[in-house]
């Protein structure tokens, strides 16, 4: 079978993939540009170094991504040499991910048999891939292909090489909660920015405190908090579910501004806690979206991301994280900042 | 459903009166059941009044329940079984009326396309004779 197609211009070196912060030196435009790309690892380490620093660069998607690569790699009908550099293709790594349909399968998930990238590129030898099973990567190419969501998803993606592995854990942890139909809610993507977010503050580091927020309303069964005198925080109810919005006061604003168009009167309450408990919490949570049938809401008492398209970072933290808020808030740290 | 109103999670799981044609109900279940936003998401149909309304059947309890557990407290002076056990959601499936006194979330801004979405006090507008917490009267219902 041969095609003609034209290469993507531009090529990933893995020094750059694998040594230093960007995993791109060119910018992608498009998920449907990486499936023309052409990556290009040293040849001299073959599979075990790329596999280390695939497995380390992703944790367990680079797993499966190993898996998926590996035939490929020892595969020499679906690989080619150039410069002493082995050659494969992202279409070939990301083919599960870019194409769901069988005519796609047939007529674009062949190989790119290059032998000299400066030849005239009208000669490029087509090979299908050889078959593999990778789950996760069905998965997204499934989301991929929802007319719904597809093409906003695809935005996020954009730049899935050049941000590196936190949009794909923030796509991963969506998808391992099993909420399928997640992604044609509103706020779907909203929610994948912010788990990337979170991701991204956890692995700023764990020390120092954050400042968490409540917006407390003048109705009785609002008062969950109360700030006494000395900074200290009475838990009136620990065993309810607690609303607060971290790490800025954004969302606290603007829900207080919120209540008091309606008409009621506010306090916001600001606190701290720990960043290592804000972490905690944060990798924790699920979206709020069916949260009782999230797999990785097995006993019920994750903290849920709630209100996705409004500004800031606002949580429902069941029973069991008020109690967890009340044992670990710095004392002192309270006050009413409004 | 057992009730039990003493310490209840009155901000994670929401008590709403529903009525749709002459039928109505009470339900209490978590937060985002009553998200109208995700309502579609719960169905097979696109027929979310009359999905729904079923949907929601789940998580029915009855009015006796209520009332005979709502009499339970209503000595207390704890304002959180009190008014925390009062209806924060009605919905109306004929109407296409949500209204919401919940105080944590802005949940009658999310409602279902083509639905009217209020922020207002729910006790009124249930008919007297279904208000299992009478005598217990609050300016806050």
């Amino acid at each position: 079978m041969r095609f003609f197609t034209t290469i993507v211009s531009f090529i990933l070196m893995t020094n750059t993939l694998f040594g230093s912060d960007t995993i791109l030196s060119y910018p992608v435009k498009s998920v449907n540009q990486l499936r023309k790309a052409t990556i290009i690892l040293p040849y001299k380490t073959e599979g075990d170094i790329c596999k280390n620093k695939l497995v380390q660069f992703e944790g367990n998607l680079g797993q499966q991504l190993v898996d998926h690569f590996d035939p490929i790699l020892h595969n020499n009908s679906a690989s080619w040499e150039i410069d002493n550099h082995f050659c494969t293709s992202v279409t070939l790594l990301f083919s599960k991910v870019l194409f769901s349909s069988q005519r796609d399968l047939n007529e674009q998930l062949t190989f790119l048999h290059i032998p000299n990238p400066k030849e005239d590129l009208s000669n490029i030898e087509l090979a299908v891939p050889p078959p593999g099973d990778c789950p996760l990567l069905e998965a997204l190419a499934k989301d991929l292909a929802d007319p719904d969501i597809g093409p906003a998803l695809n935005a996020y993606l954009d730049e899935l090489l050049t941000e590196g592995s936190v949009r794909v854990k923030a796509w991963k942890k969506i998808n391992d909660g099993g909420i399928n139909d997640f992604i044609s809610t509103p706020g779907y993507i909203k929610t994948l920015e912010k788990v990337a977010k979170y991701h991204d503050e956890a692995t700023a580091g764990t020390t120092g405190n954050v400042k968490y927020y409540r917006v407390q309303t003048q109705h009785p069964d609002s008062k969950i908090l109360k700030v006494e005198t000395n900074g200290n925080l009475t838990f009136n109810k620990p065993n309810v579910s607690l609303n607060l919005s971290t790490t800025t006061r954004e969302h606290a604003d603007y829900y207080a501004a919120q209540k008091i168009a309606q008409g009621n009167t506010v306090e916001i309450i600001e606190f701290e806690v720990p960043k290592a408990f804000d972490i905690q919490m944060k990798k924790t949570a699920v979206p709020q979206h069916k949260a009782s049938q999230n797999l990785l809401n097995p006993d019920g008492t994750a903290p849920k991301i709630v209100d996705p398209l409004q500004p800031g970072d606002p949580f429902e933290l069941p029973g069991f994280w008020n109690q967890l808020v009340q044992q670990s808030y710095i004392p002192g740290s309270a006050k009413i900042v409004n | 459903m057992v009730v039990r109103f003493k310490d209840r999670n009155v901000t994670g799981e929401l008590i709403a009166f529903v009525k749709k044609g002459i039928s109505s109900f009470y339900c209490i279940a978590d937060v985002e059941y009553f998200i109208g936003e995700y309502w579609n998401s719960y169905l097979k149909s696109t027929n979310i009044e009359g999905g729904y309304f079923e949907f929601l059947k789940r998580f029915k309890v009855d009015y006796y329940s209520l009332h005979d557990e709502y009499q339970t407290i209503i000595g207390s002076s704890d304002d959180f079984d009190l008014l925390g056990n009062i209806p924060k959601i009605y919905i109306d499936f004929d109407r296409k009326y949500f209204a919401s006194y919940f105080q944590e979330q802005e949940l009658e801004l999310r409602v279902a396309e083509g639905w009217k979405g209020e922020y207002t006090k729910i006790g009124n507008l249930i008919p007297n004779e279904f208000k299992y917490w009478n005598p217990y009267t609050s300016e806050w219902i």
